[in-house]
């Protein structure tokens, strides 16, 4: 078949297959339904885009593509791309400004029943104790820069040396919050003093923090060792490094803008530039990156604590009833130095996941022990009016997508078109129909990201299910919402 | 204020920005970022700011102008109001871009943020000349 000019052949009901042609030195591989394929996925640029990266220097297997593609700058918004750790090379902009955004997924012992008539008081608490928008600053004290440098180095540790982390959340959380060789001497005064003000942000556009209940459950043993269960009430974050992320990337593609002539590397698109994994400039940015993540993870530890004390005062419950705790934390904007199976031999390779997440199998290393058997959670937030999934991550991931997945809906409609759509309409009242508290910084966020915005994440994550590279586990339905 | 125009983009915003010269084309797109990051704007020239920077080529010089921007905006809390100068000169196969800008500190009572840019991107970004018409367009990611 032809999507805007490009060949693409069907391989399974699941996944279709652009072959190597021209600059291509590896095939591009899209995980879609075939309706995906024609109603948005072969519609826009992503496609072509897919094609760029799959032109990288010491590029494994495919450029790949998950079912929640869209179109972006560079590299396709849910694009997966494996780098040879010798011979390859890495890419800022393969990782994005937002560094390890991710998603934080927590849970609490109460059953909607209980706090069914409350769910306004909670949202109000919430948004008066998280500082949500544009440049949003203040959750903690203003820290130093030598206060950012220690985030920089220690993540989610940071949080638990003042008392806002457990064990428990250190544990579950990807990386246990903090990836090693992050060295701040490569990270730009600049970036640190963006840094400063903005630990325990949310920040704005798709960001945001929802008081979800679980309304299906798929897989009941693999919910049961998450510790979910239907109606109960848990808790997703959705932001990432903010503007100490943003600047990092910034300030390495301008370094980087020669380096293509330096290494002789020639990429069809400026934002897809890059340098040899195992160079100077290659492993400057690498740490730099690090650093970045671990003020990600950093941050939606201290979102979560905030939200923790929050709840507690709202809902007048002590610690030990409410039950809250870590379930997983997923990045979903990252390179990380991973060993995967490469035509039969076991190859170091770095793994670029731009919208990707990780879904390592059961049995994996890295991953918590009590996971082991189910495998990686896997957290696909939706649109804010419709619901959200909790996956887990399968051997055939490790076969095939270097072991990630889908990160979420994907856009359907630009930010203009939602506008466009929403005018007229009375969008929170939509949502309070719906049983959706919703509080907000600005209406225009609202209406750009209202759920006629996005994909219908149940199709990517079916996509992904029947694909055989995530497996469902359960459903969670908004309740409450705050965004910037 | 500037000739721009934001068009659509599935997960950014995409502005187009004509003007006559080269650096009109420069003016016109710091005005289409401020108009991104603040939509409507009133404003004073109470302070000045400086800004000078190298670059290989016009493209890199232009989104490395407007990063700069963001960054007033966004950490140092600057709004320009008008620019009071904007000069493109080249040296040594090195390009220079030297800018004074006017304008005040932000106050929230009196503005406010709408969007928040991470970034102006180098995605396709080619400034092109037709017709003594200098034309570029940008994606931003937000």
């Amino acid at each position: 078949m032809i999507f805007n000019g490009i060949e693409i052949n069907k391989i399974t009901d699941y996944l279709w297959e652009i072959p190597k042609s021209g600059k291509m030195t590896v095939p591009g591989r899209i995980y879609t339904s075939e309706k995906m394929l024609e109603k948005c996925i072969g519609k826009d640029e992503s496609l072509k885009q897919v094609i760029n990266v799959a032109q990288f220097p010491g590029i494994q297997k495919y450029s790949l593509a998950m079912p929640d593609i869209h179109w972006g700058y560079g590299f396709p918004i849910g694009g997966v791309a494996a780098t040879d750790f010798e011979t390859g090379v890495i890419s800022p902009g393969g990782v994005g400004y937002d560094i390890n955004c991710g998603v934080r997924l927590a849970k609490t012992d109460l059953c909607f029943d209980q706090i069914k008539n409350k769910i306004p008081d909670i949202i109000t608490g919430l948004f008066q104790s998280i500082p949500t928008g544009v440049g949003a600053s203040g959750a903690i004290s203003k820290i130093s820069g030598k206060e950012v440098m220690q985030i920089l180095v220690k993540g989610s540790e940071w949080a638990a040396e003042r008392e806002m982390a457990t064990e428990n959340d250190i544990e579950f959380t990807e990386e246990k919050g903090c990836l090693k060789n992050a060295d701040p001497s490569f990270v730009s005064a600049r970036a640190i003093e963006r840094g400063m003000d903005q630990a325990g942000t949310l920040g704005s556009g798709n960001h945001f923090l929802e008081i979800d209940i679980v309304d299906e459950i798929f897989d009941e043993r693999a919910a049961n060792v998450m510790g979910l269960f239907k109606n109960q009430i848990v808790l997703l974050i959705h932001t990432g490094s903010r503007g100490l992320g943003y600047q990092i990337c910034d300030d390495y593609l301008r370094k980087f803008l020669n380096a293509g002539n330096k290494y002789g590397i020639n990429i069809p698109d400026k934002q897809l530039i890059c340098v040899p994994v195992n160079s100077g400039e290659g492993e400057a940015y690498f740490s730099a990156m690090n650093c970045a993540a671990n003020f990600a993870w950093n941050n939606r530890q201290i979102i979560m604590n905030l939200a923790n004390k929050s709840l507690e005062k709202t809902l007048r419950i002590k610690e030990k009833d409410l039950g809250f705790g870590l379930i997983y934390d997923v990045c979903h904007n990252i390179a990380k130095i991973e060993e995967h199976n490469i035509d039969g031999k076991i190859k170091k390779v770095c793994v670029h996941r731009k919208g990707a997440t990780r879904a390592f199998a059961p049995g994996s290393a890295n991953i918590p022990l009590k996971y082991k058997e189910i495998g990686q959670p896997v957290l696909i937030p939706g649109d804010m009016g419709r619901y959200s999934f909790i996956a887990v991550g399968t051997a055939k991931a490790m076969d095939e997508t270097f072991g990630s997945s889908c990160h979420g809906a994907g856009r359907l409609q630009s930010r203009h078109q939602a506008l466009l759509t929403g005018k007229g309409r009375d969008l929170i009242g939509d949502l309070k129909k719906k049983g959706i508290e919703i509080q907000t910084k600005g209406l225009k966020t609202i209406a750009e990201e209202m759920p006629f915005a996005y994909k219908d994440v149940s199709d990517v994550v079916d996509t992904m299910h029947n694909a055989g590279i995530s497996k469902k586990v359960a459903r969670i339905r908004p309740l409450g919402v705050i965004k910037g | 204020m500037g000739n721009y125009i934001f068009t659509d983009h599935t997960a950014d915003i995409a502005v187009e920005i004509k003007a006559e010269s080269c650096e009109g084309l420069f003016i016109s797109a710091a005005f289409a970022i401020r108009e991104c990051v603040f939509q409507k704007y009133k404003g004073n020239n109470k302070s000045e700011y400086k800004i000078s920077l190298p670059a290989d080529s016009l493209e890199d010089l232009l989104i490395n102008f407007l990063n700069e921007l963001n960054y007033f905006f966004l950490t140092k809390k600057f709004i320009f109001n008008s620019v009071k100068s904007l000069s493109i000169s080249s040296a040594n196969n090195i390009l220079k871009l030297d800018v004074i800008l006017l304008g005040e500190q932000f106050s929230s009572g009196k503005h406010k943020f709408v969007n928040e840019i991470k970034a102006v991107t180098y995605h396709n970004a080619v400034i092109e000349k037709k017709n003594n018409l200098y034309s570029v367009k940008l994606v931003i990611d937000i």
